[in-house]
């Protein structure tokens, strides 16, 4: 049985990463560095309107006066900001592509390669409208016709700021003001693109809307911005996936993400991160910081985080909702894998604010190899917050014993009538559900497949089909063999 | 405005005789709380209590004087040892019938007497360098109870540890500090008692440190009942062996604002370790209490329940940490903390912490903040009870769970009674 | 004069109405069974008659021993005589079962004006009752419900039955979760309390209980409403019927 785990061990360790090639694509890159001029370049290669410059260069102010946090549980070297590059994109003749037949037939083979044939897509029954952001560029949406019939806009961020320039003035940065945190401030000084998507009144997107990300170029920082906008009644499902070429530097993921919800309406915004973790000594890989938060503006609103994260060498995410609208309700389901060095500091922020507001939050962590994995989540209910419900799960699973899992959840309650619950376990697999499994015939890895996605399960079940299965296979990847 | 006093009453204080190795550690503790100053909510461990009101007041020494009569408790013939304002009170203390092996003496008398016994235990634990209470007590601290039980001795009555302060017309501090070494296989109940007088101002800056050697058995209480405008300030600290077994329970109702800091080391294999609380607090009152049970050998327990009510404007905060060291494989640790709010106004922060570097170990932590159910009221009124009454029994019932698990009963029967008056007096108000 | 007299009596929770017109009356010394399927409104009759604040009488009168019902709060009704065994009883961690029975016994005696009992005369009282339900002395010990098995559950609500000694006991779904043992402790605990002067209400879903509780009415509710009344054979009836031929009447 030992060795046996042993060897096991030693499989996953050997796991490697699959979507780590290069794409040899010319690009548009800005050199290295940071400054109000290297601001001001993004801003006018863009095209944007002078209130989106100015904007950008406020908070370019204000982050130069902030410091690094340092608070959460994850420890990397200090990153040198001025050596980044803040804007690289394909290289495109002209305006940008009108159909895909003007896509670089480069850029859709690495689509391709990444499991998400743009072309395919478009064939496909309608089911799911991509729009893939390549090293922060968005380079292709699909279905935008079909979505156009219904009033839905989904397209580009830097496509939304001049077809629709009032909406985004309306609602950029009134979830995530510019001034939020460090990474949020950077991101709102240098963001280069992203997805922006508006849902009118009354209507319900019929198909799944999805995001693709990936960083290609090296040494560039990627700071997309995605604004979704649910109207009255509106109903969307967003979907996110992200994956970067292997690299034996590191490189930073800083993007923003709001989303506003009005009277009834419902985001449901789905996301399946697998940026590259870094190999199993921990060289390389993706810092992820991102600020992700959701407005619940109006009553009976309600925002669904789903999150499967299994890349990444360092995250640090809190995907939140705001509950202002009486009888919100946020959501948050998180699967969040650690291996070799990987450090994830992840969880959720809900906020009551309105009265009978509810909230869930159900957290898997799984820690393999050297790694650390922490929830760290706030469930605060305001003394206006009447009748507020909050249930929160977090469930630990460690394999092996040199990694860490750590809860920091942060409770504050000032209304009596709240009802506040909050729930954590660690666990391993038990080596008699193994040898259960075992003595029906399930090999020891099968048998590890079959405990972790049971422990996940209350998360998968949150996730769109297509992506659900991908999830599972994603964490099959990432834990062939292992055992606790 | 404090921390300058503190410091000119450390530079002006009457040396007394004592032991270099004491004099050295209070002259590094008064450095590191010049260094430290007072915490501020800036940081992580003071996020949600402030201390500005403390650290803003001037105090003076005490002066000596109690008339008050405290109760013993009942049915027990009761080991006491007596403080009042901080100074050791032969008059209030019965120290007759101790057996062989058992010392229990204030800690200036040791100092004079025997000053060696504290060496190498006393600071040994409680860290100046880190916790600014700490350091001030461990520089001007003037007396505390010292309690060393030898190899194998086994005390039945409970020690009560009595600190009264009282008739005070300024403010003024008091800077407790006991030591209590069990040795191997003892086994003994000791009860830590605060009180003070209504009405009156001060401060209380208490240090305890606790070592249980291996098969020590502990049963450790505290009742805090200081006045209604005192601030209270407690660090304890358990070094547990191997095999020992060391309990605490933890009553609140007074003082306007305090806190309880308590960490055990599980420092040994097959250790158990169980830290209750209850806090009752109305008005103004904030108490926080942050523990760090520290899992560092393995197959090791732990056991934690803290249950708060609060009415008015309290407000309460837990912080429970649980760490598990890589090697306390097959640790098994619980954490609970629940709260009922009883009224608007009421506030409550809760962060229960769970850091595990061992897999095979077994960690649960849960935190509840609510009212009464009402479910449970209306089953209680289909039996005939009012809906008044009602409230009060399940407000009872909900304390009932940490006064079930003292082990003592004389001591639970006492703190009983004041929980019940404590409802009463609320159920009125 | 009727014990329980239900007249027309619409109720709901939450706005949604679920009792549409309900009449029946129990006079002493009667058991009358309420049978119905899943959602037929049964376990809101139940917590109409108790007083649960959360369901809204919307029409019709309910008069207990004369007196109007809705008048009461919970515990005056359950010190009045009105005693409901619940589907699920809640469990009370913190509060001993002898505890709470004596604050129970107490508070009716109070209401009836009668002196309270002190600690000896209670323990007799218990004494005397709790052979019948086959209590042991740890499950009084123990904490309200807490950690009960369904069984010790059901038998705990019938005990504090006998030791109220009420003048109506409404039995909600008692028999659910029980084995044929357990259902028979309960069954006798419930007969032994019969009396000229006493009544009950029976509501369940399966003819099993009647076996043992022998009513001498039996009621079909479907959709709010009770769509049949007859004798004991009437549960028979349904037994082999099932509810289906009343849901196709309702035209749901």
């Amino acid at each position: 049985m030992k060795t046996d785990n042993d060897k096991t061990f030693q499989d996953l360790n050997d796991t490697e990463y699959k979507y780590g090639f290069v794409t040899d694509i010319e690009s548009d890159s800005l050199p290295p560095g940071l400054n109000e001029d290297i601001v001001r370049a993004i801003s006018s290669r863009k095209k944007e309107p002078e209130w989106l410059t100015e904007w950008r260069l406020k908070a370019y102010r204000h982050w130069i006066t902030m410091t690094e946090p340092t608070w959460s549980n994850v420890h990397y070297p200090k990153i040198d900001y001025q050596a980044l590059s803040y804007y690289s994109a394909p290289k495109q003749k002209g305006d940008g592509p009108k159909t895909l037949d003007e896509v670089d037939p480069e850029l859709l083979e690495t689509y391709e390669k990444l499991g998400i044939p743009l072309r395919e897509q478009e064939a496909l029954a309608g089911v799911v409208a991509v729009d893939a952001v390549f090293d922060s560029v968005s380079v292709a949406t699909t279905f935008k016709g079909k979505l156009e019939e219904l009033g839905i806009i989904f397209c580009s961020f830097s496509e939304a700021v001049h077809s629709h320039p009032d909406l985004v003035k309306q609602y950029l940065g009134t979830v995530v003001p510019y001034k939020d945190n460090y990474f949020a401030t950077l991101n709102s000084a240098v963001f280069s693109d992203g997805s922006f998507c508006y849902v009118p009144p009354g209507v319900r997107c019929p198909m799944e809307l999805s995001t693709y990300f990936r960083i290609n170029a090296a040494n560039t920082g990627q700071f997309e911005r995605t604004l979704l906008i649910a109207d009255e009644g509106a109903y969307v499902s967003y979907l996110e996936g992200c994956t970067a070429p292997q690299r034996d530097e590191n490189q930073l993921h800083a993007a923003v993400v709001e989303l506003v919800a009005l009277d009834n309406a419902q985001i449901k915004y789905s996301t399946v991160q697998n940026w590259y973790p870094g190999d199993k000594d921990g060289k390389g890989g993706i810092y992820n910081f991102v600020t992700k938060r959701g407005h619940c503006r109006g009553h009976h609103s309600k925002i669904s985080w789903t999150q499967v994260e299994t890349g990444s060498a360092v995250t640090w995410k809190y995907p939140s909702c705001i509950l202002k609208g009486d009888y919100s309700v946020g959501e948050f389901y998180s699967v969040a894998v650690t291996n070799h060095m990987q450090q994830a500091d992840t969880g959720s922020k809900m906020i009551h604010i309105g009265k009978n507001t509810s909230s869930t939050i159900v957290s898997k962590g799984i820690s393999a190899g050297r790694s650390q994995n922490s929830y760290r989540g706030m469930v605060k209910v305001l003394e206006t917050a009447e009748n507020a419900r909050n249930f929160s799960q977090c469930d630990s699973m460690l394999m092996g014993g040199s990694c860490g899992a750590h809860t920091f959840p942060y409770i504050d309650v000032g209304n009596p009538t709240a009802q506040v619950e909050h729930e954590a376990t660690t666990t391993k697999i038990g080596e008699d559900q193994i040898f259960y499994c075992n003595q029906r015939g399930l090999e020891t890895e099968e048998a590890v497949n079959l405990i972790v996605n049971g422990f996940c399960k209350e998360v998968f079940r949150e996730l769109p089909m297509e992506f659900a299965v991908e999830a599972q296979k994603l964490l099959g990847i990432s834990l062939e063999g292992s055992v606790g | 405005m404090s921390l300058d006093s503190i410091i000119e009453r450390y530079r002006n204080r009457a040396v007394a005789d004592e032991p270099a190795w004491l004099k050295a550690m209070r002259d590094a503790a008064i450095a590191d709380f010049e260094r430290l100053g007072f915490p501020t909510s800036k940081e992580e461990l003071w996020r949600f209590t402030n201390v500005t009101p403390l650290a803003e007041q001037r105090f003076e020494a005490a002066s000596n004087g109690w008339k008050t009569d405290v109760r013993d408790f009942q049915g027990l013939e009761t080991v006491r040892i007596a403080f009042v304002n901080g100074i050791f009170s032969a008059e209030h203390s019965h120290l007759e019938a101790l057996p062989d092996g058992a010392t229990i003496q204030s800690l200036t008398a040791v100092l004079s007497e025997d000053p060696v016994r504290l060496q190498g235990r006393l600071g040994e634990l409680a860290d100046a360098g880190s916790n600014a209470f700490v350091a001030a007590n461990t520089a001007l601290f003037a007396d505390g109870a010292y309690i060393e039980l030898a190899e194998g001795v086994v005390l039945d009555a409970p020690i009560h540890l009595l600190f009264m302060a009282g008739d005070g017309d300024e403010p003024f501090a008091v800077h407790t500090r006991n030591l209590i070494v069990g040795g191997k296989n003892s086994r003994a109940t000791v009860v830590e008692h605060y009180i003070g007088a209504a009405g009156i101002a001060y401060w209380t800056n208490a240090v305890t440190e606790v070592f249980a050697d291996q098969g020590a058995q502990l049963d450790h209480y505290k009742i805090q009942q200081e006045s209604g405008r005192a601030y209270h300030f407690q660090t304890l600290e358990v070094s547990q062996q191997a095999g020992s077994r060391f309990t605490n329970h933890a009553v609140t109702f007074g003082s306007v604002l305090g806190r309880d800091d308590i960490r055990c080391n599980l420092g040994g294999e097959a250790v158990e370790s169980v830290c209750n609380g209850l806090y009752l607090l109305t008005d103004g009152q904030h108490f926080d209490t942050h523990t760090f049970i520290d899992h560092e050998k393995p197959n090791c327990n732990s056991h934690e329940l803290y249950k708060g009510i609060l009415n008015k404007k309290a407000h309460a905060v837990f912080c429970g940490r649980i760490m598990v060291r890589p090697d306390a494989q097959k640790t098994d640790a619980v954490q609970s903390n629940k709260n009922l709010l009883l009224s608007r106004g009421a506030k409550v922060n809760s962060l229960p912490q769970l850091e595990i570097y061992a897999d095979d170990v077994k960690c649960t932590h849960g935190a509840t903040i609510g009212e009464l159910s009402d479910e449970s009221l209306f089953y209680l009124q289909t039996r005939g009870i009012s809906r008044g009454r009602a409230r009060s029994l399940l407000t009872y019932a909900f304390a009932n769970e940490v006064l079930d698990a003292m082990p003592c009963a004389a001591v639970k029967d006492y703190v009983e009674e004041l929980m019940l008056a404590w409802l009463q007096s609320e159920a009125e108000a | 004069m009727a014990l329980l007299e239900i007249k027309d009596l619409h109720a709901g929770v939450e706005g949604i109405p679920i009792l549409k017109g309900i009449n029946l009356t129990i006079d002493p010394g009667e058991v009358h069974a309420v049978m119905g399927p899943n959602g037929s409104g049964k376990s809101t009759l139940s917590n109409v008659l108790a007083g649960h604040e959360a369901y809204k009488v919307t029409r019709g009168e309910i008069l207990f021993g004369g007196k109007d019902l809705q008048e009461l709060a919970a515990h005056e009704r359950a010190c009045a005589g009105l005693f409901l065994a619940f589907q699920y009883p809640v469990e009370i961690p913190g509060i001993s079962n002898m505890y709470f029975l004596k604050a129970a016994v107490n508070a009716v005696r109070e209401y009836r004006g009668e002196e309270p009992l002190d600690a000896m005369d209670f323990i007799e009282l218990v004494e005397a009752k709790k052979s019948v339900m086959k209590i042991r002395d740890e499950l009084l010990a123990r904490a309200v419900n807490s950690g009960f098995s369904g069984g010790e559950k059901k038998r705990n609500e019938i005990f504090q039955m006998a030791m109220l000694e009420p003048t109506l006991g409404i039995l909600d779904e008692t028999d659910s979760g029980l084995d044929i043992d357990a259902l028979k402790i309960v069954a006798d605990g419930v007969n032994a309390l019969r009396s000229p002067d006493r009544g009950f209400l029976v509501i369940t879903h399966y003819q099993r209980l009647l076996d043992y509780i022998i009513p001498d009415h039996v009621h079909v509710m479907v959709h709010g409403r009770i769509v049949k009344s007859g004798g004991k054979e009437l549960a028979l009836e349904l037994e082999d019927e099932g509810y289906a031929s009343w849901n196709g009447e309702e035209g749901l």
